[in-house]
């Protein structure tokens, strides 16, 4: 295997009693695709937002390119932050500007060089060319998530997060960026972590799975293996059960 | 002991509020004087805060000289009631009403603004996604909402003078029966660049504070619609609060003599 890229040691956040990532391990190899698994509220987001130094965690390391992430300010951090590409949970676009604005806010191009860009961003994430001058409170959920996405690849990263891509998607559309997706790590090199409640999508996109439960990586494998695996918790998960391991506080239980 | 645990927690509470404030007063100032500057953003908050504050402060600031004119009228109306009236519709306006009713009006108008634009960014996670795109959200929101309320706020401030003066010559010509001429020579004869640039300090300085709390408290709203409100209350509240404690403090420095 290559180099490591990102590399997760003995991570750890908690929110106030709630433990959320409890020494967390984990290393992400450069172009490579990986996607993360677990169950709703079990931190993907908040790992994400770990490795941006949005959040940071009580203890451990986190390395981008050596570049040691937790608690890194001034030049570091800029360095760190440059590399990254995200597409947030929520989308996350500016309410204030139009489609076009968000798509290339942050660059500086001369003006047609930047609305061409914005144009080939839309196309790639399946979007015409009128969205471009809407607002975002014009568009439909899964259509934000899609010019978030342009936001995210428009830099060129060296590394993309996809925070849930494909939810809210119809089923051809979530083919189109699972293959946008796809097409970025094999042609562009970059190296894609990607959080997705979305097993066939997934199996799409990902060079090795990770599964995340109770704040650490408890398995992480091809997606080969993943279909081998006897391990119980993600058997339960991709077969989508509520028997096994993997217990949700529910009315029973309480 | 309850009672003292009790108290002891307020004042805890209060010092890490104050410290978190100090930090983030530091950390905008320090911004304010390192590159890159958004120009965009600034002539965006120029029409913003001082193009729109336009109306509210010529109307506070009218009524404000216009009924200090009929109260000043009702005590000295045995004596040379004319200028006496001018001299002090001319000294209140210009060092205390102008500067706060426009920086009570301002925090009203402007420092909700700022708490519930920024708030509502902060629990979108707009605030995160700027920062991913390699922007520093200080430079980009909050240098700017700062600079130019300290600019603006004086101009503003100096229209009001100008309005105030007016409400209180109209009331004097229409109501009080008062000699047009003789009213305005007073007027200009007890007009002194002192009291203006006074109350355009003034000005500056409530700018800032209004500028500074409605940042503050967007940036470090928490939850959702209900964090924002409660951030935009919070914002009005308290600079209004520091407003008036300032002024009394300016008003010591600069009139002590
Ligand atoms: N800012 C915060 N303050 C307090 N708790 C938080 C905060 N952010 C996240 N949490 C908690 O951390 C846990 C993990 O949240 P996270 O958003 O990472 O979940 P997730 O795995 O992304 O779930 P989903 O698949 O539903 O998006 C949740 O229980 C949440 O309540
Ligand atoms: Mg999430």
């Amino acid at each position: 295997m290559s180099k490591v890229k990102i590399s997760l040691h003995n991570v750890c956040k908690a929110f106030g009693p709630k433990v959320v990532l409890d020494d967390c391990n984990l290393d992400i190899y450069e172009g490579e695709s990986l996607v993360i698994l677990g169950a709703s509220g079990s931190g993907k987001s908040v790992m994400l937002k770990c490795i941006l130094g949005l959040i940071t965690p009580e203890q451990g390391s986190i390395l981008v390119d050596g570049l040691e992430s937790v608690h890194a300010n001034g030049s570091t951090r800029v360095q760190i932050i440059r590399k990254i590409g995200m597409l947030f949970q929520g989308a996350a676009l500016f309410d204030s500007m139009n489609v076009a604005d968000n798509i290339v806010f942050g660059l500086k191009r001369d003006k047609t060089t930047l609305m061409q860009l914005v144009y080939d961003k839309l196309a790639q994430v399946g979007l015409t060319k009128d969205v471009a001058n809407l607002f975002p409170s014009d568009l439909s959920g899964g259509m934000q998530k899609r010019v978030g996405l342009a936001r995210a690849i428009a830099s060129r990263p060296e590394i993309l997060f996809f925070d849930e891509p494909t939810t809210g998607l119809d089923p051809i559309m979530s083919d189109v960026i699972n293959k946008l997706i796809v097409s970025c790590v094999k042609n562009i090199g970059a190296t894609a972590l990607t959080i997705t409640h979305d097993i066939a999508s997934a199996r799409k996109i990902a060079d090795r799975i990770a599964m995340l439960y109770q704040g650490k990586i408890i398995w992480i494998g091809t997606v080969k293996e993943l279909d081998k695996t006897d391990n119980p918790y993600v058997r339960q998960f991709i077969q989508g059960s509520s028997e096994g391991p993997i217990k949700l506080p529910t009315i029973e239980e309480s | 002991m309850d009672f003292f645990i009790r108290v002891g927690k307020i004042v805890l509470r209060f010092l890490r509020a104050t410290g978190r404030l100090g930090l983030f007063t530091l950390q905008a100032v320090y911004n304010c004087f390192t590159p890159p500057v958004y120009v965009k953003q600034m002539v965006e908050q120029f029409v913003e805060i001082g193009f729109y504050s336009l109306p509210v402060v010529a109307l506070t600031t009218f009524f404000s000289g216009a009924v200090i004119a009929l109260q000043t009228y009702e005590g000295f109306s045995q004596f040379s009631a004319e200028s006496s009236v001018a001299l002090v519709v001319l000294i209140a306006v210009l060092r205390e009403l102008a500067p706060v009713m426009a920086g009570l009006m301002v925090a009203g108008r402007i420092g909700a603004a700022m708490a519930a634009e920024i708030g509502t960014m902060r629990v979108t996670e707009q605030i995160d996604a700027m920062i991913t795109l390699s922007t520093n959200p200080f430079k980009y929101l909050i240098v700017p909402r700062i600079v130019v309320s300290v600019i603006i706020l004086p101009v503003l401030v100096l229209i009001g003078d100008v309005i105030g003066i007016c409400g209180g010559y109209l009331v004097g010509i229409y109501k009080l029966d008062f000699n047009s001429v003789s009213y305005l020579n007073s007027t200009w004869t007890n007009l002194t660049t002192g009291d203006i640039t006074t109350g355009m300090a003034k000005a500056a300085v409530f700018g800032f504070i209004v500028a500074l709390l409605g940042c503050y408290h967007g940036y470090n709203s928490k939850g959702g619609a209900q964090g924002v409100g409660s951030a935009t209350t919070n914002a009005v509240v308290s600079a209004s609060i520091l407003i008036l404690i300032s002024n009394y403090i300016l008003t010591e420095l600069f009139f002590k003599g």
